[in-house]
């Protein structure tokens, strides 16, 4: 061997600091048995109690991640803030117009309008009934979902996990802001009773159930397409339309009014909306257990298609 | 030395894996075609080693991994990591394993990076304690300190590299799969990366795979040499038998005092000439050394330098000369009165 060759030989030097193969191989069999279990170890001394909290301070945390990345956009949730402001004022002020035109429209009297338009513009942003929020298609795109899959969480749960936490941010960011804003201007109604208020307060949980199933699984279609963004516009639309946010789905005529009752998507405003007013025909629970259906539904139904979708991943790379 | 299968954390066996392509050719008409991505791959590989897996670009490095993940099942073969089936036993495999998918971060691009792992802490349940003992000991080793509290997206390459290794392994996982861990890294965040990842595999027994194109990386951590090239498995052992095995050349630059004529040197042909810089190559497996005095008694040397070959043309050297056997003559030669050659 040459002293002045221009690469020193790192490979011999550094091999001489590593442990033979023997040594190595002794260690690791002297190791196997208690080295996966020292972290999982830990665990076990929980008991189920303890694994619940943990298993809760987790999907915390992960909720709180998901909020916290979209509050590092400082602008953004400024600029959101005021935009909702102003357009809660005005649809609010549109609606006092249509219903002085058209007094008992819809079976409302027009501070009922007035407060279906500024709650139905917070339930709007906050159960992103505009469609999207889920960035399963361009993980999809750029190859990221693979990152998703070697977690060791379930990934339709990781999803909901991020959902809670974009919903918290987008309700204290936009919804409560707005509303606050349309109680100070208009003559809005409260809730008539506690029972009431009890029922809308469980109704916005559901609301956000039915909401992420509906738009997880649109956004699970990305892995069957290429192109995903026709279904999410057509999707959004639908969504809009259906869910009560734009005009109330008891001004809808005929089978078509029958029809949207039905769907899920009334699940996400009309619902809630209606226990607030105290509207629903039947009572809260019959209400409740609506969206609760739904909210099962579709979440077993994403489950299901999340298990195929990653198969088709895993088989097909495809 | 222990050879027990026991001791085996991942077994790979004629592991076939074949994707379909389906061509558009007219309308409505399709063509098909199988492309196999890897072709009868068997190795093993035991707990605490330290394995390279180098190929050209496309050669089927990162399908191996994806399978040995769980997010790729294979066509045919056998596969085992941990004793799990990976495809099927995915997210109780991704507890015990770390993996760095080369440029594709886990990290959220939009917190800090302390926060990544203070949620890496809570889904892989690290008891505190142990936490704070580990990340305090990769913020050392990784030279974190300065960046921790920068949102990963306003990173460097390097640093957000930096950040990927440290996640993969705060769970201390028993192995760790690194995709091209040093691609595109300043020198200071390689040699980080590479001393971190030498010294976790000797004091945590940490078995590690990485694929690389950095000859530099191997020569450093990895004393076991994979190659595979065209979804096969051409070579498996150490660099040395891999180099004397291809044989090779190796370069010998030389300055001259001043601008002369291609060299005549015996064992050795000058391949370049530029000024007063001469470049020679010769076999990889002769010594430099009487080269180099061959050289000097000849002409006014200034300064010299070898280079090695590089791990590129060592792997296509390996496919593009003759097939070579699966196992290097020497090891298989029945014949005790001829012992293999000695290595340079």
């Amino acid at each position: 061997m040459i002293p002045d060759r221009a690469n020193p030989p790192p490979a011999q030097a550094n091999l001489a600091t590593l442990p033979a193969p023997a040594e190595l191989a002794a260690a690791a069999a002297a190791d196997a048995s208690p080295r996966p279990t020292r972290l999982v170890g830990s665990l076990g001394r929980l008991g189920r109690l303890g694994r619940a909290w943990e298993s809760a301070r987790m999907w915390g945390a992960i909720s709180s991640a998901s909020a916290r990345r979209m509050l590092r956009y400082r602008a953004a949730v400024l600029a959101s803030i005021v935009s909702n402001i102003v357009l809660t004022v005005l649809r609010g002020h549109l609606a006092l117009a249509v219903w002085a035109q058209r007094p008992g429209l819809a079976g409302y009297d027009s501070t009922a309008a007035v407060t279906f338009t500024v709650l139905g513009q917070s339930l709007v942003t906050t159960f992103a009934v505009f469609g999207g929020m889920i960035d399963i298609p361009w993980r999809v795109r750029t190859g990221s979902i693979e990152v998703d899959l070697v977690r060791p969480l379930g990934f339709q749960r990781w999803y909901l996990g991020l959902e809670v936490g974009r919903a918290a941010v987008y309700l204290a960011s936009r919804a409560l802001p707005a509303g606050i804003v349309g109680v100070l201007l208009f003559d809005l109604r409260l809730p008539r009773t506690a029972g009431a208020a009890a029922a809308f307060a469980m109704s916005l949980g559901l609301a956000l159930l039915v909401s992420f199933g509906l738009r997880y699984l649109v956004a699970l279609s990305a892995f069957w397409m290429t192109d995903f963004r026709g279904v999410q516009a057509v999707s959004a639309l639908v969504m809009m339309f259906f869910s009560g946010a734009i005009l109330p789905l008891v001004l809808f005529p005929g089978a078509l009014g029958t029809v949207a009752a039905l769907l899920p998507f009334g699940a996400v405003v009309q619902t809630p909306m209606d226990l607030y007013l105290g509207t629903v025909d039947d009572g809260p629970v019959r209400a409740l257990a609506f969206q609760a259906t739904w909210a099962l539904v579709l979440l077993l139904a994403g489950q299901t298609l999340t298990a195929r979708a990653i198969r088709r991943l895993v088989v097909q790379n495809g | 030395m222990t050879l027990s299968s026991d001791a085996s954390v991942i077994d790979v066996s004629e592991v076939t894996r074949t994707f379909v392509l389906r061509r558009r050719t007219g309308w409505m008409r399709r063509e098909r075609s199988d492309v196999h991505a890897v072709r009868d791959l068997s190795f093993s590989v035991r707990a605490g080693e330290m394995v390279g897996y180098l190929g050209p670009n496309g050669a089927g490095k990162s399908t191996t991994i994806k399978m040995l993940v769980g997010i790729l099942t294979p066509s045919a073969g056998r596969l085992r990591v941990a004793g799990l089936d990976p495809s099927r036993q995915r997210l109780r495999l991704a507890r015990r394993i770390g993996v760095v998918f080369g440029q594709r971060s886990a990290l959220w691009s939009d917190l800090p990076l302390r926060d990544s792992f203070d949620l890496i802490q809570r889904i892989y349940r690290i008891p505190p304690a142990r936490y704070r003992q580990n990340l305090d000991e990769f913020i050392q080793l990784l030279d974190l300190a300065s960046f921790i509290d920068t949102p990963v997206r306003q990173l460097s390459l390097g640093q957000r590299m930096r950040g990927s290794v440290t996640a993969a392994f705060l769970p201390e996982p028993e192995i760790v799969y690194l995709d091209e861990p040093t691609i595109g890294l300043d020198v200071v965040s390689k040699a980080a990366v590479r001393s971190f990842l030498s010294r976790t595999n000797r004091e945590s027994g940490t078995t590690i795979l990485l694929t690389t194109h950095d000859m530099t990386d191997v020569e450093q951590l990895c004393r076991r040499v994979m190659v595979i090239d065209h979804g096969r498995l051409g070579f498996d052992g150490t660099l040395d038998e891999l180099r004397t095995r291809i044989g090779g050349v190796r370069t010998l630059r030389v300055d001259l005092a001043e601008p002369q004529p291609a060299m005549t040197i015996e064992g050795a042909r000058v391949v370049r000439v530029d000024g007063a810089r001469q470049w020679l190559e010769f076999s990889a497996q002769d010594s430099a050394a009487p080269l180099v005095s061959a050289v000097a008694a000849r002409y006014p040397l200034v300064d010299l330098a070898v280079g090695e070959p590089a791990i590129e043309d060592i792997v296509a050297r390996l496919y593009t000369t003759d097939r070579l056997p699966a196992v290097p003559p020497s090891r298989t030669d029945p014949d005790p009165t001829h012992p293999p050659s000695p290595v340079r």
